[in-house]
């Protein structure tokens, strides 16, 4: 890998010090060859699943013979199966996302988080594919394994510019239809859209038994809106301009930010969307690290 | 309501300032490109009415704390309504003391100054430290500020009372427009005085007006508390000089005093008097009677040829006011008792007079001398003590001059020529020449007419009423009358005008007829010292006549220069530069001429100053008339009200002012305020999902 072409969205250090951490997934996948997350289907490993009855066409070699001696009945004993995962790591790319005042600009932080999983996931030997959408699909590249495959996806995020408005309403509806298979989905994104359109997409993937987690960005400046002076806002997708005094709807628009995080946190719970909140004052290293620590707690809870 | 600083109120401008430096405000915005526009447009939604309802409320509470600010520098005063709903101190207090000489009226060993003092003292112990002093007193009318409070008053205040009179008026005149000039605040005039009528001018009826409207019209409140010493008088006598002349009598020189002694009493009384003359105590006694009484008192002068000076005192344990008890006076040097003869020098009648006039001038210091009519433009009329104006009656600027010596103190005695004289002087003028006549027949002169006289017969025409106890005619020192009845009269030209008859014929004409022409005389007589006219001529009537009018116009001569010499205390007073000295007291006298009465000296110079002749006046006013006086000015008797401090004049506003502006800066600060930690919107920075598993189906 040449740092310097990537030193925007990719931190040596910070993939150094994730070197030794896996990302699970939460629920089993189906892939196609074995790796290291569970799979929905009976498979060889040592990791002993269950018992079932036997039925005509099974495995003879499968019975349990120490069962059929003691009761007289037949029965099979299955395993595990462990395979790879496919992650989709869905990036908002509307022109919202280069909103940056107090913090980095949303989408470079996007960018690095994105960057940085799927750098992990390759290495971990799952595949990784990249959807950046704006008011449509900016680019779709599917999941694979090869670490050539990161070049591609690096060089994607290195060149995206957020444009446009967002369309990641539609385009998430599209996309739950168009990955059937379940999947790991990783969508980062300020959500700046209707809140109950946007958890109609959640219940579409949560539908489509996929695993997924949404990093919600926003800055600093969106959450306290700290100024004291008249502000001519202009909106950065439509370009509508709105001449208000901070000082006077600070109350009102915290308000509404509020009641606007709670909606979106209780639906991506009732989802079961993995919610990360971030302020992009933070480290992304960190918000990273949180995310792999939980997750990997767990699996662990799980075996 | 009025306000103290009216100038102020432009600052009422200055309540936009919280609009404009809002609409500024909103005009400089910046432009913020923004991602969350979605809260924006609702929170701006939500705040549409609430918000701009508080926005504009913390416009008008910061507005009406600028208005309140400016309000309370323009220091608005209550008036009308809110007159009598705030009450406190005042801000400056004014006292006027009238230290005139009937203040130092007693009963016991405090004088009304003193009590006046006592009260003053008292009175501003209740108001404590925290209100201004001004001190003006009646002897210069110019305000004092007290520095150091109400314990420093008593240095300020002078404690003698004076000799002067006080002119209330003025002084109130001087206070109201201290205050106008000066705008001190809300303040309080205390005048502490005893109501003497003379003081207070309430005939002045306009001019009190006038003073009460200037007071009334103040832009601040300014009330009158009157400290009235008005209190029944103990037993007064006073004493004043009305004359003090040299006058000359047949064997000496003698100083005449004339005084006069006023009282409260008409029962009739001894007084004792203490005369001070060429450095001797002599004493006299004087029976009064009435409420005043004139006396007049001689006393030979040893040294003849030098001014002098003295005093007289009443001399009485008991006495109500020591300060009126003391006249002095002073007396020049004798002089020539001049006498102007004016006629055609030739003329019998001419040299009569003029011999009438000075019989012994080797002897005596009478002078007489004639002087045609002709010349006499030039001559000064004001160094003779007589005129004797034998020639047609003065017109024109001869006319005026004569008069203005008349005026001024002299006397002109006038005779009637034989030729028809229709000038008029000062009223007076001649009538037709009328002759005696019996059957017919007429008489050279008035020895022909005596010669046809019979036994017991009296020829000519007869005088037969004259003044004899005052005047030219009166009686002698012996009591003896003049033998005016013996007069033969063969001419006589009657006497037009208004004068007082001093002599009239028997049908009634007059002949000798006197008009005071401003302190002197203009006297006529209606027959011409000629053997022709009249038997005057025999000198028996008209030499003693003239010398009594000679010693008159003497003394007014002599009283000229003493009126030079006499001041008044308080109302003549010194120029910048001169140091008169205490003529008792010597050169470590602190006596003030100014202030007190006495004799000083400055050079070769001598005057005596005595109290003005109004302050012994002791008539006092009540207070209803005083009250009237001030009209609609807020009026408190101190003896009605002393604790009334806390009466319902006028009060400042401006405390008021801060309080609405402190209440409305209050106001908008909460208005204003962020929300409370438990009340503030919270937003969690980070938050995660329910991670949770869910097992494929």
């Amino acid at each position: 890998m040449n740092d310097s072409a990537y030193s925007e969205i990719l931190d040596g250090d910070v993939l150094t010090r994730l070197s030794g951490q896996f990302l699970h997934a939460r629920q089993p996948m189906v892939g196609n060859i074995v790796g290291h997350h569970k799979s929905p289907f009976r498979g060889s490993s040592v990791e002993f699943a269950e018992y079932r009855k036997y039925v005509a066409g099974d495995d003879p070699r499968l019975l349990d013979w120490r069962v059929l001696a003691r009761t007289d009945r037949y029965y099979i004993r299955e395993f595990e199966a462990d395979t790879n995962l496919r992650c989709y790591v869905v990036i908002d790319c509307s022109k919202s996302m280069a909103f940056g005042e107090k913090g980095a600009r949303k989408f470079d932080y996007a960018r690095k988080i994105a960057a940085t999983l799927s750098y992990m996931l390759v290495h971990q030997g799952d595949a990784v594919g990249l959807e950046i959408f704006d008011d449509g699909v900016a680019m779709d590249i599917p999941p694979r394994r090869n670490p050539l495959h990161l070049r591609y996806i690096f060089d994607t995020l290195a060149g995206a510019e957020p444009r446009g408005e967002t369309g990641l309403v539609a385009e998430l509806h599209q996309f739950a239809e168009r990955i059937r298979q379940r999947a790991m989905v990783i969508i980062i994104s300020d959500c700046f859209c209707d809140v109950d359109e946007l958890l109609n997409c959640f219940e579409h993937l949560h539908f489509q038994k996929h695993d997924f987690a949404l990093f919600h960005l926003l800055d600093p400046l969106e959450l306290d809106l700290d100024l004291d002076r008249p502000i001519r806002f202009q909106d950065m997708e439509s370009n509508d301009v709105l001449l208000a005094e901070p000082e006077i709807i600070r109350e009102q628009y915290l308000e509404a930010v509020q009641e606007y995080l709670v909606k979106i946190h209780e639906g991506c719970n009732k989802h079961n969307a993995d919610y990360r909140r971030v302020v992009t004052d933070q480290p992304y290293d960190q918000i990273i690290a949180d995310f792999l620590i939980e997750r990997e707690q767990l699996a662990k809870g799980r075996g | 309501m009025t306000f103290l600083q009216p100038f102020m109120l432009w600052g009422l401008l200055l309540g936009l300032l919280p609009i404009l430096i809002h609409l500024f405000n909103r005009l400089r915005h910046r432009k913020l490109p923004w991602a969350a526009m979605m809260f924006l447009r609702m929170a701006n939604r939500k705040s549409t009415k609430y918000a701009k309802v508080r926005q504009w409320l913390v416009l008008l509470f910061r507005m009406l704390a600028v208005l309140a600010l400016v309000f309370a520098l323009s220091r608005p005063e209550a008036g009308g309504f809110l007159k009598g709903m705030i009450s406190g101190k005042p801000d400056v207090i004014l006292i006027i003391v009238d230290r005139s000489a009937s203040m130092g009226a007693s009963e016991g060993e405090k004088t009304r100054l003193d009590r006046a003092l006592e009260v003053i003292m008292d009175s501003s112990k209740k108001f404590g430290d925290e209100v201004r002093y001004v001190v003006m007193e009646h002897t210069d009318k110019r305000p004092r500020e007290v520095k150091g409070g109400v314990s420093a008053l008593p240095n300020v205040i002078g404690k003698g009372v004076t000799d002067t009179a006080a002119d209330i008026p003025t002084l109130l005149e001087a206070a109201a427009e201290w205050f106008a000039e000066t705008k001190p605040g809300i303040g309080e005039i205390w005048v502490a005085s005893d109501l003497q009528s003379s003081n207070w001018d309430p005939a002045a009826e306009k001019r009190w007006r006038r003073l009460s409207g200037k007071i009334e019209g103040l832009p601040q409140s300014v009330r009158v508390r009157l400290m009235a010493l008005d209190e029944e008088m103990p037993a007064n006598v006073s004493v004043r000089l009305l004359e003090a002349a040299r006058q000359r009598t047949a064997d000496q020189v003698e100083l005449m005093l004339k005084l006069e002694f006023t009282r409260g009493s008409a029962l009739p009384v001894e007084l004792d008097l203490a005369v001070q003359v060429e450095g001797q105590n002599k004493s006299a006694t004087v029976t009064m009677e009435g409420a005043t009484h004139e006396h007049e008192l001689r006393f030979p002068l040893q040294q003849y040829a030098q001014s002098g000076w003295g005093r007289v005192e009443l001399l009485d344990q008991e006495d109500g006011n020591a300060r009126d008890n003391l006249a002095y006076f002073v007396y020049g040097e004798p002089i020539q008792a001049k006498t102007a003869v004016v006629g055609v020098p030739e003329r019998f009648a001419t040299r009569f007079l003029n011999l009438a006039a000075a019989p012994d001038p080797a002897n005596t210091n009478q002078v007489s001398t004639v002087i045609a009519h002709t010349a006499v433009s030039q001559e000064t009329w004001a160094d003779y003590a007589m005129v004797l104006w034998q020639a047609p009656l003065p017109t024109g600027e001869e006319a005026d001059r004569l008069t203005e010596y008349a005026k001024a103190g002299g006397l002109v005695v006038c005779f009637p020529e034989d030729a028809s004289d229709n000038n008029t002087f000062n009223g007076l003028s001649w009538g037709e020449l009328k002759r005696f006549e019996q059957d017919g027949k007429t008489f050279d002169n008035w020895q022909a007419m005596v010669a046809a006289e019979e036994e017991q017969e009296h020829l000519g025409f007869r005088i037969t009423s004259y003044s004899d106890d005052e005047g030219p005619l009166q009686r002698t020192q012996e009591g003896l009358y003049l033998p005016v009845d013996d007069l033969r009269v063969n001419q006589r030209k009657a006497i037009q005008g208004d004068g007082m008859v001093q002599a009239s014929f028997e049908d009634g004409v007059p002949w000798l007829m006197s008009k005071t022409v401003g302190k002197g005389q203009v006297i006529f007589c209606g027959t011409q010292p000629t053997d022709a006219w009249s038997s005057v001529t025999e000198g028996l009537v008209l030499v003693p006549m003239l010398q009594r009018l000679l010693v008159e116009g003497e003394a007014m001569l002599s009283g000229r220069y003493v009126q030079g010499h006499l001041r008044v205390a308080g109302v003549d007073r010194t120029r910048v530069g001169e140091r008169w000295i205490s003529e008792e007291g010597g050169e470590n006298s602190a006596k003030d001429i100014n202030l007190e009465a006495g004799v000083y000296r400055m050079g070769q110079r001598v005057v005596a100053v005595n109290r003005p002749q109004h302050e012994d006046v002791l008539i006092s006013m009540d207070k209803d008339q005083v009250k009237e006086l001030f009209g609609d000015v807020s009026l408190t008797l101190f003896q009605e009200s002393t604790a009334d401090v806390e009466s319902d004049d006028d009060r400042e506003l401006w405390k008021a002012f801060l309080v609405i502006m402190a209440l409305a800066l209050l106001v908008e600060g909460i208005l204003i305020l962020p929300k409370g930690a438990d009340e503030r919107v919270e937003i969690q920075r980070s938050a995660t999902g329910k991670v949770s598993t869910e097992q494929a189906t």
